[in-house]
């Protein structure tokens, strides 16, 4: 007897040590695990500055990004050693410093497993479509390339504008996109689209087929000048090639000495010799003395006849040649 | 909890607030100098992943193109003059030793458009390169001249040539042919040097040779003549500066030198017309004289976490010291001997740029902005006969005008950031001119400006940007020389002229569909685009009065799949301009408007990694179209006419295939289609369309062609 109530009891106590799921299967809640909402800026910047501050790097520095970051990942890293940034050999590249980590930050807990429901340790990203705040991310690149090039960053159009440096350049790419100009116009362009059409008009400057490029007039990363030109004025800028017209000359046209802008568009227009209007108009918009530049010069009624030079041909320059100014004693109305 | 514990939290909460403030204005950036490196041990950095950095690298490829036509447009296009097939080259070497990187870059050599780039450089050590280009400009062909001698800086008629008085008697006379052409060859030495950690200097030293045959023209009186002109000029520049980094800046000092000098001195012709009313038969014109600029500048900025101060001030001088040429070739006028011998021209240059910008913890930045542009011109003023085309000494005397200009601008701005890549900005801007010898001693033109710009979702950014500028100032005393009238309706030249100018942009791009986990439509981005700037004239009847510019801008870009990507955009702008006019002085009776509207088109495709991941396919689109009318309204006539409308419409498509055949060796294939057509009655340069021009029988360009490249690159 006391043998059977014993094997009842053991029976019991076992029992109670299968899963209660069969039990309680009528009973059962579910419970799922809610996917982590992703950080806001604020919140990635905070944690990226305690990173950066805690300074907390990987055990084997790239080998542990190449893990996961290698030439079948979709955000492959692998074409930064097919340029002098990832080369170790170079002295004071980021792979001779703190390799990925250079640029990336420390690693933290970048690499360790992400539980369910979390979301992994963020490190430093650039780029437009990082959350990472521009003036930041271009610290980093600005602790090597902080050069002549870039004096004039600070205040810059592009870096009140919040452009990240990694918005136009591709450091992961054996060769920077950006540096032939061909793709820099059309980099440039993707923003600044009046003078990417500009670029289109039948006159303009040959930056359509890469022959120049935006860079020749302009210093994207800011410039003392106006417009972020190369050069400390407008006109200056543009003698750099057109160095005939830059004078002094005995007869100046003053809009010619004051702002070549004033009768052309540089990024190109539809009119001849990038001019903003057509001639004679646009020479007519200044000049009222007696006889013919005051006359209306009209369409068809003038063709054929002594007056068409003025609306043909070179119009007023048919007979005022040296428009941009004349050394010739004789030259006062730009004949000679 | 009793008083020491809240005394202690207190104290804690207290610490980590000064602790997290600290750390924060510690570490405002990631700079690399900032970077907390104690904990790091590189021992076990191996790099096992990473692969070998190749240390030399040698891809040579040859191409072999045929272009189907020589036209001056499409020559400049694809960079060479001839049609038919052509052989060129691109390289591209480099070989890294012991730190120092060797590069040798060639494109396109043996095309007439060609570049070459050689480069040694040792980071933090040195760099020297030496660059070439050449850059033609290619005109129209076989133009038309009655010159024997097209190029010569004096050119001849035939012997046999008949003068007559009108271009409609010359079409049957002998005449020669030219072409057009500019070739620029550009050479370029860069060395930079780092003497120290803080310390580099540099020599940038440019050449650049024009040359080529070019055509303006010139005229006796009444009658013009095309002339094919000579361009034979150098430009020599010299940039050379040292800079020192500190701990919170910069200093640099540079001087820049720049020689221009043109080998043609001036044009001497024979005059194909008959002489008219006892006017010279042959005529001289002067080209653009030898001139030199010399510029020191010297710059400074200071940085620390909050404060950027930058100034730079740059002394300059240009000078041109030419002889001119003689009153006239003509001999048998009688004129006085010239004031000087040549104008000995100086004009001091002045310019200043003092920024200020200041950051606040709480995302303020505020800007300050000082720039002045001083031109002084120092040139003599001397009294000078005036001579009418070689033919007529006029009876008064006149002074040469040396202009001088004084720009300043002052600029501020706030701008605050109240979430990430989002800004508010409002700012103000003074722009003081002083003009010497014009019409209107000084302007003023005054600007506000405010925008905001957001990421907010579902929008990837929006922005509106609005200013409004209004410019006055002094009185306005027109000159003689170019209003001469004292009944005369008032005319304020437009860029002197009270002026109000309005304009509006706004932007914004989002993505229509969110779905990056698929393979498919992985990411698309919509822009959209428009602007408006208005120019209203105050205080002018006459003259430029009014003109507007609108336009609006739409891009879709799709990454369709993981290799294939998209993109188009299209982009219309329709401009304005309103000027009136008046003959006789009293009444405006004449009023001319310039309606222009351009559109351009360019859809883009890629595909990549086809066939086992070898194979890249493209096609790029691009479309232009322009028609401008200049519309003429007669008040007096009481009628209107319309210059024929200028009109131009080119197309182009480029598909191409890049194909790696083996680890070695890549081939590719590229098809370039143009389809070309301008028609602007005002270029078409008949001999005898004009009966007082002898043009030089360009016209417009309207074509079809196409370029065809094969190219094989070979990796040693």
């Amino acid at each position: 007897m006391r043998e059977i109530l014993n094997i009842i009891l053991a029976i019991i106590f076992f029992s109670s040590l299968l899963p209660t799921q069969s039990f309680a299967e009528k009973n059962t809640t579910e419970t799922t695990v809610k996917a982590a909402k992703p950080l806001t800026a604020q919140q990635l910047d905070k944690l990226l500055v305690k990173k950066f501050m805690q300074g907390k790097y990987s055990k084997k520095g790239a080998d542990s990004c190449l893990k996961c970051h290698d030439g079948a990942s979709d955000k492959s890293a692998m074409g930064i050693f097919d340029n002098v940034h990832g080369r170790q050999d170079v002295k004071n590249s980021p792979f001779a410093e703190l390799q990925c980590e250079t640029c990336h930050g420390p690693a933290g807990k970048h690499m360790s497993r992400v539980r369910k429901g979390k979301l992994r340790e963020p490190v430093i990203t650039f780029g437009t479509d990082s959350l990472v705040d521009a003036d930041k991310q271009n610290s980093v690149c600005l602790s090597c390339h902080e050069d002549r090039q870039r004096l004039a960053w600070q205040g810059s159009a592009h870096q009140s504008e919040q452009v990240p440096c990694a918005s136009c350049h591709q450091v992961h790419k054996s060769q920077d996109p950006v540096l032939f100009k061909q793709q820099q116009n059309t980099l440039c362009g993707s923003c600044h689209k009046e003078q990417l059409h500009a670029s289109n008009k039948r006159s303009s400057h040959p930056l359509k087929w890469g022959q120049m490029a935006c860079a020749d007039c302009h210093n994207p990363h800011g410039s003392f000048a106006e417009h972020e030109l190369n050069r400390p004025s407008i006109n200056q800028t543009c003698y750099q090639c057109h160095s005939e017209k830059r004078g002094p000359v005995l007869w100046e046209h003053a809009p010619v000495s004051e702002d070549c802008s004033i009768c052309h568009d540089a990024h190109g227009a539809i009119n001849a010799n990038m001019l903003k209007q057509r001639t004679p108009q646009l020479c007519q918009d200044c000049h009222t003395p007696a006889d013919h530049p005051s006359t209306a010069i009209a369409g068809s009624e003038f063709v054929n006849n002594t007056q068409s030079a003025f609306a043909l041909g070179q119009s007023c320059m048919n007979c005022h040649s040296l428009i941009h100014g004349s050394n010739h004693p004789a030259g006062r109305t730009f004949q000679r | 909890m009793n008083n020491a514990a809240y005394k202690s939290l207190f104290n804690s909460v207290t610490l980590a607030i000064c602790v997290g403030f600290t750390a924060t204005s510690l570490a405002m950036d990631f700079r690399l100098q900032n970077a907390n490196t104690k904990k790091v041990e590189k021992d076990q950095w191996l790099c096992k992943y990473c692969p070998d950095n190749t240390n030399s690298v040698a891809k040579i490829a040859v191409k072999l193109s045929n272009n189907s036509e020589d036209n001056g447009h499409f020559s400049t296009v694809t960079g060479e003059k001839k049609d038919g097939a052509y052989a060129h080259l691109d390289a591209e070497l480099s070989q890294t030793s012991s730190g120092t990187q060797y590069k040798v870059n060639a494109k396109d050599l043996g095309k007439d458009n060609s570049y070459l780039a050689l480069s040694a450089a040792k980071p933090k050590s040195y760099k020297v390169s030496l660059n070439y280009q050449s850059l033609n400009q290619f005109g129209y062909a076989q133009g038309l001249t009655p010159f024997t001698n097209a190029g010569s800086d004096s050119l001849l008629l035939p012997a046999d040539w008949q003068r007559v008085a009108t271009t409609t008697e010359m079409s049957n006379q002998q005449l020669s042919q030219f072409d057009q052409q500019i070739e620029r060859e550009n050479w370029q030495l860069a060395v930079a040097a780092d003497f120290s950690n803080n310390w580099q200097g540099y020599i940038d030293y440019q050449h650049q040779d024009k040359q080529g045959l070019g055509t303006t023209s010139g005229n006796i009186l009444t009658k013009t003549v095309i002339l094919p002109t000579a361009i034979d000029q150098q430009h020599k520049q010299l940039d050379a500066g040292s800079y020192y980094q500190y701990d919170a800046g910069t200093i640099l000092v540079n001087y820049y030198h720049s020689d221009f000098s043109n080998k043609l001195t001036a044009v001497n012709w024979q005059s194909p017309y008959s002489t008219l009313f006892g006017a010279a038969n042959s005529g001289q014109l002067s080209t653009a004289p030898d001139n030199k600029l010399d510029q020191i500048s010297i710059f400074g900025n200071y940085r620390d976490n909050n404060l950027t101060l930058q100034a730079r001030l740059i002394y300059g001088q240009l000078s041109q010291t030419d002889d001119f040429l003689a009153y006239s070739s003509n001999d048998l006028l009688a004129v006085n001997s010239l004031p000087t011998t040549g104008l000995d021209g100086k004009i001091n240059t002045f310019s200043t740029h003092l920024k200020a910008l200041y950051k606040t913890d709480n995302n303020w930045r505020l800007t300050a902005n000082y720039r002045l542009q001083d031109r002084d011109n120092k040139t003599q003023i001397n009294t000078y006969q005036q001579l009418l085309t070689d033919s007529v000494v006029l009876p008064d005397l006149i002074t040469n005008k040396p202009y001088s200009f004084k720009n300043e601008k002052l600029t501020m701005e706030a701008q605050y950031r109240f979430t990430l890549r989002s800004h508010l900005s409002m700012g103000w801007q003074l722009a003081k001119k002083e003009r010497d010898l014009q019409d209107r001693k000084n302007t003023d033109d005054e600007k506000f400006w405010f925008k905001v710009s957001s990421h907010f979702a579902p929008f990837n950014q929006v922005f509106v940007e609005l200013s409004k500028q209004f410019r006055d100032g002094s009185n306005y005393n027109r000159i003689d020389q170019t209003s001469p009238i004292d009944s005369a309706l008032a005319m304020q030249k437009y860029n002197q002229a009270d002026r109000t100018r309005e304009q509006a942009k706004a932007y914004v791009s989002f993505n229509p569909f969110s779905n990056s986990s698929n393979d498919v439509l992985i990411s698309t981005e919509v822009a959209i685009e428009g602007y408006f700037a208005r120019d209203q004239y105050q205080h002018t009847d006459i003259g430029l009065i009014a003109n507007k510019r609108n336009g609006v801008d739409l891009t879709v870009s799709s990454q369709l799949s993981k290799h294939i990507s998209f993109a188009v955009y299209s982009h219309n702008q329709w401009q304005e301009n309103h000027s009136q006019g008046s003959y006789w002085y009293s009444d405006i009776d004449w009023l001319n408007r310039q309606d222009d509207k351009s559109d351009s088109l360019g859809i883009t495709l890629a595909v990549e990694k086809l066939a086992d991941g070898k194979l890249s396919l493209g096609a790029d689109y691009s479309y232009s179209y322009a028609s401008g009318i200049t519309q003429i309204d007669s008040l007096s006539l009481n009628a209107s006419d319309n210059h024929k409308e200028l009109v131009s419409n080119f197309q182009d498509i480029k598909l191409y295939a890049d194909y790696d055949y083996s680890e070695r060796i890549n081939w590719y294939f590229s098809v370039l289609y143009q389809k070309f057509s301008e028609d602007d009655w005002r270029a078409q340069y008949d001999i005898d369309r004009i009966i007082n021009v002898l043009g030089n029988g360009f016209s417009n360009y309207d074509y079809d062609a196409y370029r065809l490249t094969t190219a094989v690159t070979y990796q040693f």
